[in-house]
């Protein structure tokens, strides 16, 4: 774990190197606050650990920060689903018919249920895709159309991309409508993550509500939108 | 240094499980993802029964009766669509009234007027048929006793299945670390 715990530190180059200093300076405001803000501490090596606390953090953000509200359509249409197959799968599971005669019964219930995890399976994977929440038009500036906002950090490297775009984008890139209206930003997680693993989550907050100024005020980016998340601009 | 290890788990673990309780629409996706997963595996059973008409599609050799074709802990899937079994056929059959299913061979075969089989068995590895096995009075299996043939195999694979089923308190700690994990994991 300390070989796994130096390569990181390595990699997230830009934060302090020796692994006995303390968390990073933003800490120190709890004095001048007079409350103990408790940081959240993450292996760093985990990196789906990583992404879940980044990802979580930006949701929280433009909830509470940026005053947007989450539209959950998508997310109850999916637990409908999941539940609508449970109950296939249970009635083919927990039917008190004995075995040969129910043969019919599971051979519908079951094809129905594996049809049901098809359909959800699909969903995730064309639909959702990257995007980790949809949000409501935004009523302070008379917007008509919510966000969809989508996050990509590959496996191997130490950058994070946030990408916040109308949500009828994917339908308008079809159509072959350009330019399409975006912003996007990448940062080196090691902007908000120490050594030891301890996340700056004001930090962050911070740097994502700037994102949602840059769109607010509609300075999209014009780069061709390949969402790769290669993109290395680094921001601090 | 491994009880903090565990410890340290243990308190991560707990922290997620609160954090899942405070937000109940994510509890309700994580719950009904953790059903689905439990589904699917019995779906896939249930599926397994339904393609091959068995009661007991997988079953596990428990005792050396077979060898040496078949060992203790070996896997042998079985298929039971074909109603005419032959002589040296390699059955999976329970007695009735008795939980615990036999593989034997088939040794004898009476085919009756009505189209019904009147079967004796015996392990290859004993001495005599499985008469003394059958229940008292019953000197023949009929057709409706088999669970399937056995059409493939795979090798001390079920060594798993026995060390559950003899030490059962195992069945629960696994299954409940399995789903603890699942709980508080968010890769969807």
């Amino acid at each position: 774990k300390a070989v796994v715990h130096h390569y990181i530190s390595i990699i997230m180059g830009k934060k302090k190197s020796s692994p006995k200093e303390e968390p990073p300076a933003e800490v120190e405001k709890p004095e001048t606050e007079e409350s103990v803000i408790e940081l959240h501490q993450v292996d760093t090596g985990d990196i789906i650990k990583v992404k879940q606390v980044l990802d979580e953090t930006v949701v929280s953000t433009l909830i509470t920060t940026c005053d947007l509200k989450e539209n959950h359509r998508l997310g109850n249409i999916k637990l409908i689903l999941m539940a609508v197959a449970c109950a296939f799968a249970a009635v083919a599971q927990f039917a008190p018919v004995p075995f040969p005669e129910n043969r019919p019964l599971l051979g519908v219930c079951g094809t129905i249920y594996f049809i049901i995890s098809g359909i959800l399976q699909l969903i995730l994977w064309f639909v959702d895709e990257d995007a980790i929440m949809i949000t409501y038009p935004d009523e302070s500036i008379k917007e008509t159309k919510g966000l969809r906002v989508r996050t990509v950090f590959p496996r191997y490297t130490e950058f994070f991309t946030l990408m916040l775009e109308y949500e009828d984008n994917k339908e308008l890139k079809k159509k072959g409508q350009k330019p399409v209206e975006f912003v996007k930003e990448t940062w080196s997680v090691g902007n908000f993550f120490d050594v030891d693993g301890y996340f700056d989550a004001a930090g962050f907050d911070k740097a994502v509500a700037r994102v949602y100024e840059r769109f607010k005020k509609k300075q999209f980016d014009v780069e061709d939108d390949e969402f790769t998340g290669n993109n290395k601009q680094k921001k601090d | 240094m491994i009880p903090a290890m565990i410890k340290d788990i243990y308190d991560k673990q707990m922290i997620e499980l609160k954090k899942l309780w405070a937000n109940k629409r994510q509890l309700t996706y994580q719950v009904l993802n953790l059903a689905m997963i439990v589904f699917s595996a019995l779906m896939i059973w249930k599926g397994l029964m339904f393609i091959t008409k068995s009661e007991s599609p997988v079953v596990v050799v428990l005792s050396g009766s077979m060898e040496p074709a078949f060992q203790r802990g070996d896997i042998l899937f079985l298929d039971n669509s074909n109603p005419h079994v032959k002589v040296g056929d390699v059955v999976v059959f329970k007695i009735k009234d008795r939980d615990i299913p036999i593989v034997h061979r088939i040794l004898k075969l009476h085919e009756k007027p009505d189209g019904s089989y009147d079967l004796l068995t015996k392990g290859d590895n004993n001495r005599v048929d499985d008469r003394g096995l059958y229940a008292p009075g019953q000197l023949w299996l009929s057709r409706d006793d088999i669970l399937g043939q056995a059409r493939g195999t795979l090798r001390y694979v079920g060594m798993v299945t026995i060390a559950l089923n003899d030490y059962p308190v195992l069945k629960y700690v696994l299954v409940g670390m399995m789903g603890l994990f699942v709980l508080t994991s968010k890769e969807g």
